[in-house]
């Protein structure tokens, strides 16, 4: 459960040092995200971390945990009843609609679970770091 | 910057969505190499380079048409707490956002994605 990092260049801005790097995830995605710090990247300390991800994913840097999490649509199991009324359809304009008296919701995307693999979705993940 | 360079832009997607991701290649943008490209897209999408095609990637939410009859267990449905949840018996899932349908009119939700772009 680590990132394969591939640092592909460094230097100075300012007072500050930038790394870009690529990382690739692995078959077995860590709970909480996969480990990512400042001394991995050559830093001591990370002051920002940008990721572009790939293939739909939404990637966020954790920098109290030191970690890369990934995030996608997430949908949990059900409780067994199911609720006419806040079954989803499309609507008439192409959205995603509750049918009947159901409310309108919002949710936020859900981390990727524990031990996914990732390795083919998120083999190449360009980050650009700026730290000292 | 350092030994590096940067640019900021702004691009315009059109009216009809290319297959695999609007071309974008470093010479475009007056670059030999892009080391790194990060796309702020409005509107709700999510928009990645593609740095072996030299692609810009739009995604959003994708719904699919129906491969076969319909499983009631298998209904999305809002949870009690304001999740997404299966209906009856059916199993968690995940899915990434989907890649824009080849052909759509990205023109006005896309009008402006501003990039930050790093390379030689």
């Amino acid at each position: 459960m680590a990132l394969a990092i591939t640092v592909r260049n460094r230097g100075i801005v300012g007072d500050l040092r930038y790394v870009v790097a690529a990382v690739a995830f692995d078959a077995f995605y860590a709970s909480g995200g996969e480990p990512l710090t400042a001394a991995n990247l050559g830093l001591d300390f990370i002051d920002l971390l940008q990721a572009d991800a790939p293939a739909g994913y939404v990637l966020s840097y954790d920098y109290t945990g030191a970690v890369l999490r990934a995030y996608r649509i997430d949908v949990v199991a059900g409780a067994g009843v199911s609720g006419a009324d806040n079954t989803l359809i499309k609507s008439a304009t192409s959205t995603l609609e509750v049918a009947g008296t159901g409310t309108a919701f919002q949710v936020a995307l859900g981390e990727v679970t524990a031990t996914n693999d990732m390795s083919t979705d998120l083999a190449a993940v360009r980050i650009f770091v700026v730290g000292r | 910057m350092g030994d590096l360079r940067y640019r900021v832009v702004d691009v315009a997607f059109d009216t009809t969505y290319a297959s695999g991701g609007e071309p974008l290649t470093p010479a475009t943008l007056s670059f030999d190499q892009i080391y790194f490209l990060r796309a702020h897209a409005p509107a709700g999408y999510k928009v990645s380079y593609d740095y072996t095609n030299a692609t810009l990637r739009a995604y959003r939410i994708g719904v699919e048409t129906t491969a076969a009859g319909a499983t009631a267990n298998n209904s999305l449905i809002k949870s009690g707490t304001s999740t997404l949840e299966v209906a009856g018996t059916g199993t968690a899932f995940q899915v990434a956002l989907s890649e824009v349908t080849t052909g759509t009119d990205v023109s006005t939700p896309l009008a402006r994605v501003s990039l930050f772009i790093i390379g030689i």
